[in-house]
């Protein structure tokens, strides 16, 4: 994972590479005549050309945690369960990567329709109290969800419920249960008897 | 097209409720007070009436599709692009489409021509609710009947 403060030396150094690139030629290359009069050849930096094609990541991000130790492959050549912290972490990121629940795609639809950081978006916000979503913003989320899972999201029903007093807006506009909603309504649409709208 | 009264929409050239599309023409007139000062000596249609004329379109589709039992109300405006002048006197062809039928909203696209030219494009999206007051439904009936709203077209669907 990226490490602003561990690697701003190796920011740093391909930042300036950038800028040397940038500055003008003939200063460079002057200056260029002037380092290879006094300095051997082999000593000399390779000048850079053009901005940096990758950085270079520094030793505190080289990943060790899966460095097979004696005896982690026994006789039949499979590799015994991984137990170290860091691999732990690895299989949690890949299986995120896989599998996007519903929870995940709604909270990114509204990161994005709404510009709120999605790190402040959490499963048991609520859309309104917490995240101060307004109605029209809403129709917007409301348009990429039932776009996304190709549902109708019942809103007039909901807010009718809800005005009604038989419902709360807990139901519906906390974001773990407006994922279990358009869980149900998806379920729904898949053994053909509509979403209810 | 009747700006005094913000009417933008003159006739309903076509309207086909299966395919959620409306095609309507608005004749821009010659003079308007409008026009003296957008702009002098340069007169050309703002783009928030030509906006409005793309949400009108959408507006008269919505109407057809829900079969006149609610009203559609602008909510929001995205992609508005202004694409070239619309002077006085330009005839304008307005298509519409419905995007998305929501739960309390739809949305649609809009695209403004003058012949053959792009002039205006924009998607919209629009609240439906219950007529809100008898006399607007009355008067909507009465703007479908000037305009040529084909009402044999709700019987499709």
């Amino acid at each position: 994972m990226w490490n602003a403060s561990r690697n701003s030396r190796a920011v740093a150094t391909a930042i300036g590479q950038a800028a040397d690139g940038a500055t003008d030629s003939r200063h460079r290359q002057g200056m260029n005549e002037a380092y290879s009069r006094t300095t051997p050849i082999s000593a000399q930096k390779p000048v850079p050309t053009g901005p940096p094609t990758s950085i270079e990541l520094g030793p505190p991000l080289r990943y060790t945690g899966t460095r097979l130790r004696p005896g982690e492959i026994g006789q039949s050549g499979a590799m015994r369960p991984a137990s170290s912290k860091p691999f732990r972490i690895y299989l949690q990121y890949i299986k995120g990567l896989m599998m996007s629940s519903t929870f995940d795609q709604i909270a990114n639809i509204i990161a994005e329709t709404c510009d709120i950081p999605r790190d402040t978006i959490k499963p048991e916000s609520h859309a309104i109290d917490d995240l101060g979503i307004d109605s029209l913003d809403f129709l917007d989320i409301a348009f990429a969800i039932d776009k996304a899972f190709g549902i109708k999201m019942p809103l007039e029903k909901w807010t009718q419920e809800v005005n009604d007093g038989k419902a709360t807006t807990e139901q519906y506009f906390v974001l773990k249960n407006l994922a279990d909603r358009i869980d149900e309504l998806v379920a729904a649409k898949n053994a053909g008897t509509g979403t209810g709208a | 097209m009747n700006l005094d009264y913000f009417q933008l929409i003159d006739r309903i050239v076509d309207l086909n409720i299966g395919e959620r599309t409306i095609t309507v023409e608005a004749q821009v007139p010659t003079t308007h007070t409008i026009f003296e000062g957008h702009f002098p000596g340069y007169p050309i249609m703002p783009g928030v009436l030509l906006t409005e004329a793309m949400a009108q379109s959408s507006g008269w589709l919505l109407l057809g599709v829900m079969k006149f039992e609610r009203m559609p109300f602008l909510a929001m405006v995205k992609e508005a692009k202004m694409r070239g002048f619309v002077s006085p006197g330009d005839l304008l062809t307005i298509e519409a489409k419905i995007e998305h039928e929501g739960s309390g909203f739809a949305v649609t696209s809009a695209k403004v021509r003058v012949g053959k030219d792009l002039k205006c494009s924009a998607d919209l999206t629009f609240r439906h609710i219950p007529f809100p007051h008898p006399d607007l439904r009355v008067h909507m009936d009465a703007m479908a009947n000037k305009i040529g709203f084909p009402m044999q077209a709700l019987s499709h669907d």
